[in-house]
């Protein structure tokens, strides 16, 4: 009963986190917000998790939870690797800007 | 052509070098480029050894690069550099592990000046067969094939770092390709421009420094990583 309890101040702890912290994206604030909400569903309610399950033609809850779980791993893991290349693509036109500076000014100091 | 008049014409090529960690060979291989060209822009690509102080006391053009980016940002930044010399004709690309030839990189930049083609591209099975190493000319048979089959154009060699290209070819091309699968994106970007191209036949020296550093079958397994690209890129 004791760990129920955590679970439930935690997620609710970030759903109203979620509705207070300004976020830079819509997407960001979507996703703590609908995850603490199924976070809690799933301590508080899961009868009815696994009966909007069986509406879906999923086996139970756990199952339905597993899936979220997947395409939410799925989803970031895109997102993290498309953020990484966003990155690196920032990063080599920064180092080449400064590599091609510091010859040009060397080829000005040497005309000069 | 007279020697002479040759090394004059050859004032407006620049070599440009790609170069991480290559301070076992570097000095040989720039001191070989130095004896006929006099234009060597050299892009230190993140070295952590002392390729770079080796670079700076041979009088060569070096850029540095403060972290490791890869092959094709490397050459991508030589590009950049050489685009904004007024006299520049062409560039031709030379590899820093020592296994082009001089002779080669010579004769390349010559054909350019004169040629009407933008590209040369250098083969290893134009002309005489080369002695690349049975699996690894499988693998470059095959790559050469898809390659040529996605981007509609007719090469023998499709991975091989010797090519000379016109600094107005130069100007056109957009490689934004960091690691090796930039060389597929330079033939998409040709193909694409209908940029006009040429083989001629070029060596490879496959030392046992050269297949240490990059020339083993299981980096040829990046050159599988290439043909994706190319799908990705089409």
């Amino acid at each position: 009963m004791t760990l129920k309890l955590i679970f439930i101040f935690l997620f609710l702890f970030l759903l109203l986190y979620s509705l207070i912290r300004p976020f830079p994206s819509i997407v960001s604030k979507l996703f703590l917000m609908i995850g603490s909400i199924l976070g809690l569903l799933s301590v508080t309610e899961f009868r009815r998790v696994d009966y909007f399950a069986s509406m879906l033609g999923i086996n139970g809850g756990k199952d339905l939870y597993l899936y979220i779980s997947f395409v939410t791993i799925f989803l970031f893991i895109f997102y993290a690797a498309d953020r990484f290349k966003a990155l690196e693509k920032k990063i080599t036109k920064l180092t080449r800007s400064l590599a091609l500076e510091s010859v040009k000014k060397t080829r000005t100091d040497e005309d000069s | 052509m007279d020697k002479g008049n040759e090394a004059c014409i050859l004032d407006n090529v620049f070599i440009a070098i790609p170069l991480f960690n290559e301070e076992q060979v570097v000095t040989e291989v720039i001191s070989a480029l130095q004896k006929v060209f006099s234009n060597i822009v050299v892009v230190d690509d993140g070295s952590t050894d002392r390729s770079n102080k080796l670079l700076c006391d041979l009088g060569v053009t070096v850029i540095s690069h403060a972290v490791n980016l890869g092959q094709g940002a490397a050459i991508k930044t030589a590009f950049e550099y050489i685009s904004t010399i007024e006299d520049a004709f062409a560039v031709v690309t030379f590899d820093a592990d020592g296994q082009h030839s001089v002779r080669d990189a010579e004769k390349l930049a010559s054909e350019i000046i004169c040629c009407k083609e933008d590209v040369i591209f250098g083969s290893r099975f134009s002309g005489k067969v080369a002695d690349v190493p049975m699996v690894k000319r499988l693998i470059l048979k095959f790559a050469t094939y898809i390659t040529n089959f996605i981007t509609g154009m007719h090469l023998t060699d499709t991975h091989n770092g010797l090519k000379a290209l016109k600094v107005s070819a130069v100007r056109k091309l957009n490689i934004d390709i960091s690691g090796y699968a930039f060389e597929s994106q330079l033939i998409m970007q040709v193909s694409k421009h209908k940029l006009h191209y040429k083989e001629m036949p070029t060596h490879v020296y496959y030392t046992e420094y050269s297949i240490k550093k990059g020339q083993s079958i299981r980096n040829s397994l990046i050159i599988v990583e290439d043909i994706i690209n190319l799908w990705r890129m089409r």
